[in-house]
Order: C-alpha cells, then structure tokens, then sequence
C-alpha cells in the first residue's frame, strides 16, 4: 500500500463488465468522489477490466451516487 | 466533385471525426474493457462516450443497452433472429432494404411467417393497412424509418402506439433516419431501434448499432457468442446488456470517430440538420420535375422524405445516367436496385432502377442547381449521343 493510504484504507466496486465501471465513474465525477480505476484484483473477481476504487470512508457515499442507475454493480467491498 | 450519394454513407465527414480515429490510434489505441492499465481504461472511455451520446440521440435512457455492431445490418439480423422462431408472424413493408428483407426470407425457411405489407406508389405506407395484416400470433413488426429508395418517411410514432396496442414489438431500421430526423424511442414506441454510423451519423463504416428497449430486453438470442471481458471464470456466454451481444473485440478505433459524429450532430441540431437536407431535397424535386422526360419518384414532398431523390430519364438506363453525370459534370451518384428489389416493384421500376440523388449537410443549393442542370443537359439528348 502508498504511503499516501486513507486512513480507513480503501474499497472497490465490482461491476458485471467494464461498462458498469466506465458508468460509475461519470456517477462518481458528478458527486465529486475521489476514486481511481484499477485493474480487477484477481483475488476477489474473475473479471477481466477495471473496476472502481476509493477511500473506504466514502463508501456511503459512493453507493448512494452508484444507486440511481443499473451498472450491473456485483459488490462493493473493503480492499 | 459534387458528392450526392450520402444515402450509401455521408462524406466527407466532419473534421472531428478523423482526427478522433486518429488520436484513438496514436495514443490510446489499446482494447477496451479487457485489461486495466490506463490505455484499456481509455479506450473503454471512449466506447462508453458513444454509448452515452447515441443513447441521448434515440431518447433512450440506457447507455448499458446500446449494442455496437458492425453495421445496422448487424443490428437487423440480431433483432430479426434473435426474436422470431418457428410459428412467429413478423409484418414488415414492401419499401424495406435487403438488410431486413434477407434475413426474413431466410427466417420465412424456418417457420417464420411474414407479411410484407404493399406500400403506396409513392412508397408510403398505410398504418391501417398493417394492422390489417397484425394476427394473434404477430411478435413483431420491422420497418424502415425512411425508405433508402425514394426517402418516404414512415409514420413511426403510429406504428409505434399500435404495436403497444396490440403487445407487440417494434423494431425500426433508422439506416436511413438517425442523425437526419429526430428520434425517441420511448416517445415514438420503438422497442429495437437498429442503425448504421456511417451515414448521417458522420461516423466510420463499420460502426452500428441495436437500442435495446426494456420491452425487449432478455428477449433476444445472441448471434455470436465469445470473450465479453466479464465473467471470465465461466465458458458460459453472459446474459447482461450489452456484454451479451458484443463478443469479441470491439471496433473502438470506429466506435471513436462515431462519438465524435454523434458529439457533431448533437452540436449542430437534429432539426438544423434537417432543415438544410430538406431545402436541398425541395430544389432537386422541384428542378428535376420541370425537365421533360424526367420522372421523380417518391413523394414530391421533401417534407414527407428524406433527402434521398430518385429518378429516371426517358430513354436512358439509369446507369447510363449515372455515368454520364460523373463523367460530364463530376456528379457522384447511385443507379441501379438500391438492395431493395421489393420497393422497385412497389414503385414500378423493377428491374430498371433508378439514378439516386442523395445529399447531405455539406452539399449546396449552388451544387444541387448544377446536377439539375446536368440532367437536363441529357435529358434533352437522344441516348448515346454524347460523343
């Protein structure tokens, strides 16, 4: 982990295919989230792609922001 | 050079739209939504833009189910095929391209039942005239938003609140519409709405589409099915929009230049768009008509149609016509069939054809006033005699 860590650490948001990831980040965007695409870690999905990571105490709010559309979102869940 | 056939695909195309090709290529050229470096990343972002732009352009609030394809033929056969299975009746027009016409014919040989609806001699079709022809065992009705032939519109919106009359499914090819006419699918009823890129979307060929209306959704079978990036722990296709119908890799070099297309069109205005095409289109139908020996066909309306004006010269095949016009005054334009043998019937000019004007926004009233004066330099000549 950087040394620039959140203090609560991070979490991602795991989507069906690359497109609910490309979507959350316009969503994420709008709502002035901080949050990075990351490559999908291995260990917790089988997609290939991108998913969403941001600061773990930001988590309600990125559901919040993620809840108005249909991304097909699998999980979200502490890294 | 004056370039009239823009119903076959729009050129040029605006600057943007190369440039954008260009720069997908030279700087983030890599595949969208199969790897997570920042150049996968991009190249997905730049998919998803054209999702989002053509799913604004249709009134369709889903970019999730924008479905790109090679082309809207792509589009009409995974609509047509992926719906309609034996016992299935499909009501379709006289007026349809090949590209709806063909994949019906071939579902006719699997069980399918289909009525092709006689359209009037101007090619327009009578709503009343299909429901006549809609039965208890219709799953669909397939038209074409504007004939590619002679550009007559068709009452969409009509067909559209009928088909939800009657619980059926609509699918429109707007090939010949999208870009020129607005479109909202839920306004209009549209429950599959297939088109190309290339037209007067301004994007690349090769690039096209399926909107996917909720009414349709989980009801189409995949044509392909392959690698979607996702769910990559299973050999089983995945059942999600639009990951289920776009196996494989994506053209995302094309699917670049057509957002830049479709950020053009949203730009300038669907309506001014129009505007222009239809001023145009109100000249060469006036023009061509006053010269003797000239028969137009279609409308005679340029509100009624697209910019799409077909005629004949008496005496003259139409790709004698065709050539000589390239040949005397540089004039680029089509002859023949059109890929719709059915609306030449319709329009008794089967097996002839017919030479077709087709500009676009970036054709003039000066250049229009020209070809109307190249056809009647020849029409005014006996056939043959242009040595």
């Amino acid at each position: 982990m950087s040394s620039c860590e959140p203090e609560e650490g991070y979490g991602v948001a795991l989507f069906r295919s690359v497109q609910g990831a490309l979507g959350a980040e316009r969503l994420l965007l709008a709502a002035g989230i901080a949050h990075k695409l990351i490559p999908v870690p291995r260990h917790i999905s089988s997609n290939c792609g991108f998913c969403v990571r941001f600061a773990w105490a930001d988590r309600d709010r990125v559901e919040h922001a993620l809840a108005v559309a249909d991304l097909g979102t699998e999980r979200v869940m502490r890294l | 050079m004056i370039y009239f056939d823009n119903a076959a695909t729009s050129w040029p195309k605006p600057e943007a739209v190369p440039k954008a090709m260009g720069r997908f290529l030279g700087e983030h050229g890599a595949n969208p939504g199969r790897s997570g470096h920042a150049l996968s990343i991009q190249a997905g972002r730049v998919v998803f833009e054209a999702r989002e732009r053509a799913a604004r352009l249709f009134g369709h609030g889903d970019p999730m189910s924008v479905v790109f394809t090679k082309n809207a033929t792509e589009a009409l056969n995974l609509a047509l095929q992926g719906l309609l299975g034996p016992g299935d009746h499909v009501a379709t027009s006289t007026m349809e391209h090949n590209s709806v016409l063909r994949p019906l014919r071939f579902l006719e040989g699997r069980g399918v039942e289909v009525s092709r609806v006689p359209c009037g001699a101007d090619g327009s079709l009578d709503p009343a005239d299909l429901a006549r022809s809609v039965s208890v065992r219709t799953r669909l009705v397939v038209l074409s938003h504007a004939s590619n032939v002679v550009g007559t519109l068709c009452p969409i919106a009509e067909i559209g609140e009928l088909s939800r009359e009657r619980d059926l499914l609509f699918c429109v090819d707007a090939a010949q519409s999208a870009g020129v006419c607005p479109i909202d699918m839920a306004a209009m009823g549209i429950d599959l709405l297939a088109f190309t890129g290339h037209k007067s979307l301004y994007g690349p060929q090769g690039t096209g589409g399926l909107c996917v209306g909720e009414r349709a959704r989980g009801r189409l079978r995949p044509l392909l099915h392959g690698g979607t990036g996702s769910a990559s722990d299973s050999d089983v296709h995945p059942e999600f929009l639009p990951d289920c119908y776009e196996a494989g890799t994506l053209n995302a070099v094309g699917l670049a230049g057509l957002a830049a297309g479709l950020a053009f069109v949203e730009e300038k205005g669907v309506e001014a768009i129009r505007a222009h095409e239809t001023a145009l289109a109100a000249r060469l139908i006036a023009g061509l008509r006053e010269i003797p020996g000239v028969g137009v066909l279609g409308t005679g309306s340029a509100e009624r149609q697209t910019a799409v004006v077909s005629f004949n010269v008496a005496g003259w095949r139409c790709s004698e016509i065709a050539e000589a016009l390239e040949e005397r005054a540089a004039i680029c334009c089509r002859a023949g069939l059109h890929c719709a043998p059915l609306a030449h019937r319709q329009l008794g000019t089967f097996p002839e054809g017919a030479v077709r004007f087709s500009p676009g926004l970036f054709n003039t009233e000066t250049e229009v006033a020209v070809a109307i004066d190249a056809v009647r330099e020849l029409a005014a000549r006996p056939k043959g005699g242009l040595s």
